[in-house]
């Protein structure tokens, strides 16, 4: 099976940010409450940037970091730690190019009740057209 | 690649992410869809309204001012076609955007070489007020309209790239 995972660096620094925000509102409120004042220095900061990197990746990793692995047969999507698709190409019958605004790119497949699956091939570096012939060849089965 | 498939690309890349954004936003296009007996290369739907990327302030204004109407836009490729295959086409277009609660659509038809005056002559004068009907010359880019707001309105927003 060939695997695909690229690392989204906007979801990354996304993540980064939220980590980074919340220890520093969370430090505040700690000094606050322990000496009522709001004191902070360098080294603070240093501290929480660290820890907003480690924080940071473990958050990417387990909500936003897409993996893909694929052969003739079918598909595993994995989103995050949380969410994992898979599929037989053969459980689907159209594929169409989604794009999702902003220049970001979906594979939609259709199965034959019209429901369907996301494939997110602009987290996935892929060039999304050339993408969408070869699901459309593999769906065929060909 | 064939001069099809590129002029597809093209026409598939200014709908989804070039000047047609100002018309619709193109967002879902599928290959080779069968419709009843007719079969497009190319159909793109979309959304009037679209989905707003920007700050809460455009989305409100793009909420409260832009209708919403799900629009779509056909491409089939043709070697030799008469006027009963384009009536034929209409048609499907036709019971498609009543069953499916499309508000207007584009269809075009792409061609290596001039089309027969008849057809040029048939589609210059269609009417239709929710289907703008446009034949193009792949060779020449020559585009042929008809003659209603969104037929005139193909030439405008579906450029093919020149090439050498």
């Amino acid at each position: 099976m060939k695997t695909l995972s690229r690392i989204q660096f906007s979801k990354l620094a996304l993540s980064f940010s939220v980590v980074l925000i919340g220890f520093t509102i969370l430090y505040f409120l700690t000094i606050y409450l322990a000496t009522s004042t709001l004191a902070y220095n360098r080294l603070i900061l240093l501290i929480n940037i660290a820890l907003s990197i480690v924080g940071g990746w473990l958050l990417y990793k387990s909500r936003f970091h897409v993996a893909f692995s694929f052969d003739e047969l079918g598909f595993i999507l994995q989103k995050g730690k949380k969410e994992r698709i898979e599929h037989k190409w053969q459980d689907f019958s159209r594929v169409s190019l989604l794009h999702l605004g902003s220049g970001v790119f979906g594979i939609r497949l259709y199965n034959k009740q019209d429901k369907f699956v996301d494939i997110p091939v602009s987290a996935l570096k892929l060039n999304p057209s050339e993408f969408r012939f070869e699901v459309m060849q593999l769906i065929k089965g060909k | 690649m064939t001069d099809f498939e590129r002029c597809l690309l093209d026409i598939e890349n200014e709908l989804m992410t070039g000047k047609c954004a100002w018309v619709a936003d193109f967002n879902e296009s599928f290959r080779n869809l069968k419709i009843g007996d007719t079969s497009f290369n190319m159909v793109v739907r979309g959304n009037t309204r679209g989905k707003s990327m920007g700050l809460f302030l455009s989305r409100m204004y793009s909420y409260f001012t832009l209708p919403s109407y799900d629009v779509a836009c056909f491409v089939s490729c043709v070697d030799s076609f008469g006027e009963r295959a384009l009536n034929a086409t209409l048609r499907e277009v036709t019971n498609y955007l009543k069953n499916n609660d499309l508000k207007w659509a584009w269809l075009v038809f792409l061609r290596k070489g001039p089309f027969s005056d008849d057809i040029r002559k048939a589609v210059e004068n269609m009417k239709f007020q929710e289907l703008g009907v446009a034949l193009i010359d792949i060779e020449s880019n020559t585009v042929t309209p008809s003659n209603s707001y969104l037929g005139r309105s193909i030439p405008k927003y579906l450029k093919l790239k020149r090439r050498p």
